[in-house]
């Protein structure tokens, strides 16, 4: 290669760069100016819409207030409302309401709701084919109570989109337009906390408690784990032939809440089930059995003192050690130790 | 002979720029698509449901403190404020120098009490346990050991953790106080994927107004190095952790907020002692872990501005800060090297790990040598200017070119730089970057592997001014 083509890029004068320079640097400027220009058009519009629009829902609001201690015969009329974009602000202002009303006049504004054909909004956002507009559709149709809304949630149940399912989960249980648990036996994908977390929330209000043990049918790990835990939570017996094979399932999490629901309503069987067992089971599960083997009357004495002595993780063998002290097991503590153990956090 | 060099160095440093800025470019598209995702994302549910739910996991708070007696009740207090029902707070108190055991203790009213534990993972040992007989602190723990740094006392916090969850944290940055129903959402909502971490946006706390351990008003830093850092951080959050979340192969979650799994971070050994980046290397460790053992998980990241924090804001400081950095992610690589290129560690090996030795451990000396042999060139007289005019303005467009998006992104997303002032002086920053401050931190880049060639493996003295008060505050090494 000889010194005259040693250069990949372009040799010349000076001059012949600066051209390409000068649009470099055109290019930067007009990208910079746009984003900025683009930044402050989006904040002043974001400002004159977000202004308007409260403006609106305000005057919607008190409006619909005023209907709601009135008579409110002409809601329509007062709203004024002239076109779609007022409309579907209409709807926002009352699901916002919705939010904060209960009773009669929760009945009452669903009634001016569907009075004023506002679950077309509902319709348009359950066929959306985006994801988080059918996930607000359904939440919005479960406050309104729009009952077609279900045929809609049965196909989400097992989407893709967890926000997704666990909104059509909840749907469907909180509409009852059939038994609102089925699905739970339908569940193909993890039965995820965020979704016991939602679903108990909801049944949580609910004046007529679901029987749990109902869901104990299921193979999802995740349903049995939130029946057990519903169970406790509300004291209620399951049907052993459900309940007592669950002691060898494969799911520590199951065997675990199993032992804690056996401890709360005083299933002694069930408990020293599980709990002879402890020495095949991981921390965790040891952990409950500990936890919980002070709640039990009678314990097995000796099956507390065999485990402490083999015991090997300290917050489990306190655990242990209080239950014996429970249990009366403290033969051999001096006074020292049994006000440590007292006093233990 | 040289001409010959000379070539392939050119193809060199031109295959380099072309590698860097296609993959900058395709993280800035992914990030904003994630971004865009994220935000359709918490439109839904009901997070708050999650703050007292029976079924909500227990989580802990740990806290390292080391000389903190300045602002050490400021921020327990802070703590105390955040928002969970399930919550424990473990402040470690790492053997400090000064009185923050006795201030903590006599402010909150602390007794020692006898509290059940083992040394799961390696650490100091543990000099005693408080609680506070006021029962309406009762989430609050404070734990006194010998010194020994801050992944030490955090492996202490650790041990004493009862809970599933724990977050981990400076101590003296300032957490949203809905941070943690936002970091916890993602363990919830895990499916056949079990989450062993999420991260959180870490965002520059100088010159913000501070009320109540948390930040009223948000302004951008006085301090032009502070507002350097404070352009780098959106750039490095938005775009970089987003974009590598999305493509599973996030390496790092800083030390001042990210949430773990612990049964996974025990299994793993818990944070390693013998490093200055403990917070990259504990998560490349559970990474590896979780590949290794063929367990199916996945690392998440919030990109809501969750943590705020001051950075240093005189070059000294900042120059140790990356030197410990760079230190710390040479660490990580060497002590993980046989995932380079590893299809069993999947995009971690195949993406993540050599993108980080490229892009942030050789960068500095890539540019470096680039600076070199741009002299070498100029005093042989062998320079082609048109050539380096054309690659230093595409390179600088380019550099003020991704700023630019992350201010767009930030602006469009979280906005909390909100008023027009706050854009044209990030934009402004990102026009004097490429020129001021990126060589500066090319230099503190070499220092730094120069340093741990030389076997320095210190954190070097922090200074901080202190959110509340404004004098300086020296803090010893760690």
């Amino acid at each position: 290669m000889g010194p005259g083509e040693r250069h990949i890029i372009a040799e010349g004068p000076l001059s012949e760069v600066v051209p390409q320079v000068m649009v470099m640097i055109f290019l930067l400027l007009v990208f910079i100016l746009s984003i900025t220009i683009l930044l402050l058009i989006r904040q002043s519009i974001h400002q004159y819409l977000t202004t308007r629009k409260s403006r609106i829902k305000q005057k919607y609001h008190e409006i619909l207030i005023e209907c709601l201690f009135s008579s409110g015969e002409h809601i329509v009329d007062d709203c004024k409302i002239k076109g779609d974009r007022g409309k579907r602000l209409l709807y926002k202002t009352m699901i916002y309401l919705m939010h904060n009303l209960n009773g009669e006049y929760a009945e009452k504004l669903k009634t001016y709701f569907y009075e004023m054909g506002l679950e077309k909004y509902l319709l348009q956002n359950l066929r959306s084919k985006r994801w988080w507009i059918i996930t607000q559709g359904l939440r919005d149709s479960r406050i309104m109570g729009y009952k077609k809304a279900v045929t809609f949630a049965e196909k989400y149940i097992n989407a893709k989109q967890l926000e997704l399912r666990v909104e059509a989960q909840i749907s469907i249980m909180s509409m009852k337009t059939h038994d609102p648990f089925e699905f739970l036996n339908r569940l193909k994908r993890p039965f995820s906390p965020w979704a016991r977390i939602h679903l108990f929330q909801e049944i949580s209000f609910w004046e007529e408690k679901p029987d749990a043990s109902q869901w104990l049918t299921s193979e999802n790990p995740g349903v049995l784990v939130f029946a057990l835990r519903v169970m406790t939570l509300w004291g209620q017996k399951g049907d052993n032939n459900l309940v007592h094979p669950l002691s060898d399932h494969p799911n520590p999490l199951v065997r675990s809440e199993l032992i804690s629901y056996a401890a709360h309503i005083k299933d002694k069987d069930l408990w020293n089930k599980g709990a002879m067992k402890y020495h095949s089971e991981t921390n965790a599960v040891r952990q409950t059995i500990a936890k919980t083997s002070g709640m039990l009357p009678n314990i097995s004495g000796e099956l507390l003192i065999n485990w402490f002595n083999k015991e090997q993780v300290a917050i489990i063998k306190i655990e242990l050690a209080r239950a014996l002290l429970i249990h009366g097991q403290n033969d051999g503590l001096s006074q020292a130790e049994l006000a440590a153990l007292g006093s233990v956090a | 002979m040289f001409y010959q060099i000379t070539t392939y160095l050119h193809l060199l440093v031109l295959l380099y720029a072309a590698a860097a800025g296609l993959s900058y470019l395709i993280l800035a598209i992914i990030a904003a698509l994630e971004l865009n995702h994220y935000q359709k994302k918490i439109r839904t549910g009901m997070p708050a449901a999650g703050l007292s739910s029976p079924f909500a996991p227990a989580l802990t708070v740990i806290a390292p403190a080391f000389n903190e007696s300045l602002n050490i009740i400021d921020n327990i207090k802070g703590l105390l404020a955040l928002k969970y029902s399930k919550l424990s707070i473990i402040v470690v108190n790492d053997g400090s120098k000064d009185d923050t055991l006795s201030k903590v203790i006599s402010e909150f009213k602390m007794e020692k009490i006898f509290y059940p534990f083992d040394y799961e993972i390696g650490c100091q040992p543990i000099r005693g346990i408080y609680k506070s007989a006021n029962p309406a602190l009762d989430k609050l723990i404070v734990v006194d050991k010998e010194n020994g740094g801050k992944a030490d006392a955090l492996n202490a916090g650790i041990n004493i953790c009862r809970s599933e969850l724990f977050m981990s944290m400076d101590v003296d940055s300032l957490i949203d106080r809905d941070s943690i129903i936002k970091l916890v959402r993602p363990f919830l909502q895990e499916t056949h994927k079990k989450v062993i971490a999420v991260g959180a946006v870490v965002r520059v706390a100088n010159s913000c107004d501070i009320s109540g351990g948390n930040i009223s008003h948000v302004k951008v830093p006085r301090n032009i190095w502070a507002r350097f850092q404070a352009l780098e951080y959106i750039r490095a959050f938005l775009i970089g952790r987003m974009a590598w979340k999305r493509l599973d192969g996030l390496l790092l979650i800083s030390g001042a907020i990210g949430m773990f799994d612990i049964e996974t971070v025990k299994a793993c050994g818990g944070y390693l002692k013998k490093t200055v980046g403990e917070d990259m290397e504990l998560l490349v460790r559970m990474r590896r872990y979780m590949n290794e053992k063929k367990l199916p998980y996945s690392v998440d990241f919030v990109p809501d501005p969750l943590c705020w924090t001051e950075v240093p804001e005189s070059l000294k400081t900042l120059g140790r800060q990356r030197n410990r950095w760079m230190r710390g992610t040479m660490d990580t690589l060497r002590f993980h090297k046989r995932m380079l290129l590893n299809p069993r560690y999947k995009s971690v090996g195949m993406l993540g790990y050599p993108y980080w030795m490229i892009f942030e451990w050789l960068a500095p000396l890539l540019e470096f040598a680039g600076f070199i042999y741009f002299l070498v060139l100029a005093v042989t007289g062998d320079i082609n200017w048109n050539y380096v005019i054309i690659l230093l303005t595409f390179v600088y467009m380019f550099a003020v070119g991704m700023s630019t998006w992350a201010i767009f992104l930030e602006a469009f997303t979280f906005h909390k730089y909100d008023k027009p002032s706050h854009i044209a002086s990030f934009l402004v920053t990102a026009l004097m970057e490429p020129i001021i401050y990126h060589p500066l931190t090319v230099w503190w880049g070499l220092r730094g592997n120069i340093d741990y060639f030389r076997g320095i493996s210190t954190w070097g003295t922090q200074e901080r001014k202190g959110f509340t008060r404004k004098k300086k505050k020296p803090k010893a090494a760690v």
